[in-house]
């Protein structure tokens, strides 16, 4: 069962980075420094969901994941703040009403209640449990391998090897 | 400051869980947040492009 869900909860992370990336190369939205972050934040918190699938569950990954969460939440919220006072405008565009700071600022949330509920279901028996194996689980890892290393590859187009313009325009590369 | 360097962090660490290699990655995940954190303060404290 703690495969299964947390097999979907890194599906969801996916999702979330693919949903991201359709809106970066098919809707032409460069992210911005904070969006960049608020991604650096999924990718750290999958890396726990990973280590869950592929090492054998711990505390420990529950809480890699936990940290990724607070502090992508941190970004999503500092840029929800510098928009939150009428009239001082948005970044990029919106999905059912919010934009996508807010959305992230809602999927960290909901990962914090997530590895609040699965270390109050599975309390931990031990140190680390034998690894689980599984086809989606580890088409689910793959997927977050490949898209991981596809942010990377990205950024690295756009900003080089320095910081990322406020309002980027283009890839420098 | 390189934006891409959180990102090839945690590719390294998400590589490292694939291979089960528990303790390395979950070191190198903490300091990609740490330096998620760090770059973090850079941006939160640019000035604010708002007039109130």
């Amino acid at each position: 069962m703690q495969r299964v869900l947390d097999t979907l909860a890194l599906l969801g992370l996916s999702g979330v980075l693919l949903v991201a990336f359709w809106y970066q190369f098919v809707e032409g939205e460069l992210p911005c420094p904070l969006c960049a972050l608020q991604r650096v934040g999924f990718i750290v918190a999958g890396v726990g969901l990973v280590l869950n699938l592929r090492a054998g569950y711990a505390p420990s990954h529950y809480g890699i994941a936990l940290l990724g969460a607070v502090a992508g939440g941190s970004a999503s919220l500092r840029q929800i703040a510098l928009h939150v006072v009428p009239d001082t405008g948005t970044y990029g565009s919106a999905l059912l009403g919010f934009h996508f700071y807010t959305w992230a600022f809602v999927g960290f949330g909901a990962l914090v209640a997530y590895v609040g509920a699965m270390l109050l279901l599975f309390p931990a028996r031990g140190d680390v449990r034998a690894p689980p194996s599984g086809a989606i689980a580890r088409f689910a890892c793959l997927l977050f391998l490949v898209l991981t290393a596809a942010n990377a590859v990205a950024f690295l187009l756009q900003c080089g090897f320095g910081p990322c313009p406020d309002d980027p325009t283009g890839y420098i590369w | 400051m390189v934006m891409a360097l959180p990102f090839v962090m945690a590719l390294a660490a998400a590589l490292l869980a694939y291979a089960g290699r528990r303790m390395p990655a979950l070191v190198l995940a903490a300091l990609t947040a740490v330096v998620q954190v760090w770059w973090l303060l850079y941006h939160a404290t640019s000035d604010l492009s708002i007039v109130l």
